[in-house]
C-alpha cells in the first residue's frame, strides 16, 4: 500500500467518497434548517 | 436512526475491503501496483450500474411522468459521473507503472470511457439548462435512454478492438485470479455497491428537499404579485 501509485489511487477513491458524503449531509441539513 | 444503517454498513464493508486488499500477497507479475484493481474495477462497475439505473428510471419517467423517476435518474447519473472519474483516474495511475503511460487515445476502453464521462457530464449540464421541471425531465430522460448504449460498448471494447487493456478478468468460464485476490475483490465489489446505494438514497433525499425549497420560494414569490387594480375613474 506504500507504493505511491497505489497510495494515491486509494486516497483519491476514499477521499472522493468521503467528500461527496459530507457534501450530501451538509446540504441536506442546510435545506432542513430553512 | 434507521437512516444510519446503510451508511454504517457501507463504511464497515469498505473498511473490510481495504483491509483484505492490503493483506493479499503482491501479484506475481505486477507486484504491489496490482492492488489498484480493488478500487479501479469496482469504480467502473458502479459507473455502469449507475448509468443503467439512470436509463431504467428515464424509461419509467417516460411511461409514468412521475417526478420521483426523474429524481432517481438524475441522482444516479451524478454518482455515475463521480465513479467514472474515479475509474479514469485510478486506471491512469495503474497504467503508468504497467504500460509506461498515463493515457493512450489509441486504447479503445480508455477513449470510450472518457467519451462516456463527457456525455454524462453533458447530461448533468442539460439538467441545468432549464428551470421548467417537465422540460428538464423530458430532455434528460431522452438523453438518459440514448447515452446508455455506451455502457456495453465500453465493456466489450476490449474484445471488439485491440487495446492495452486485458480482456475480462472474470468470465463465465472462470477467473484469471487467485482465490485470495478474488475474495478481496468480491468484498470490495459488495462495499462499492453498498456505498452506491447509500449515496443514492442521500442524493435523492437532497433532490427532494431542493425541489420542495424551490416550490416554496416560487409560491412566496407568487404571493407578492397582486392583480392590477381597475380604477373606477
Amino acid at each position: 500500500m506504500t507504493e505511491p501509485f497505489v497510495l494515491i489511487s486509494y486516497l483519491a477513491t476514499y477521499g472522493v467518497i468521503a467528500g461527496y458524503s459530507i457534501y450530501l449531509v451538509r446540504s441536506t441539513r442546510r435545506l432542513r434548517r430553512r | 436512526m434507521r437512516r444510519l444503517i446503510l451508511p454504517v454498513l457501507a463504511a464497515t464493508t469498505l473498511a473490510t475491503g481495504l483491509w483484505l486488499a492490503s493483506s493479499t500477497p503482491p501479484d506475481a507479475f505486477q507486484g504491489e501496483v496490482a492492488r489498484i484493481f480493488h478500487v479501479h474495477v469496482p469504480s467502473s462497475w458502479i459507473a455502469f450500474l449507475a448509468f443503467g439505473v439512470t436509463a431504467a428510471a428515464s424509461v419509467m419517467w417516460m411511461i409514468r411522468k412521475r417526478q420521483r423517476w426523474d429524481r432517481l435518474a438524475a441522482s444516479s447519473a451524478e454518482i455515475g459521473v463521480l465513479f467514472t472519474g474515479l475509474a479514469l483516474l485510478t486506471g491512469s495511475l495503474w497504467g503508468k507503472p504497467i504500460w509506461g503511460t498515463y493515457w493512450d487515445w489509441g486504447d479503445a476502453r480508455l477513449a470510450s470511457t472518457a467519451l462516456m464521462f463527457f456525455v454524462y457530464l453533458g447530461y448533468l449540464a442539460l439538467r441545468r439548462a432549464t428551470t421548467d421541471p417537465i422540460a428538464r425531465a423530458r430532455r434528460s430522460a431522452i438523453l438518459g435512454m440514448v447515452a446508455v448504449v455506451q455502457v456495453p460498448l465500453v465493456y466489450f471494447s476490449v474484445n471488439l478492438l485491440r487495446s492495452l487493456h486485458q480482456t475480462q478478468t472474470i468470465r463465465p468460464d472462470g477467473a484469471s485470479m487467485g482465490g485470495e485476490m478474488i475474495r478481496a475483490f468480491l468484498v470490495n465489489l459488495l462495499a462499492f455497491n453498498l456505498v452506491y446505494l447509500a449515496l443514492l438514497v442521500g442524493r435523492i433525499r437532497l433532490a427532494r428537499l431542493t425541489e420542495e425549497s424551490e416550490a416554496a420560494a416560487q409560491e412566496h414569490a407568487g404571493a407578492a404579485v397582486s392583480a392590477p387594480r381597475l380604477d373606477p375613474a
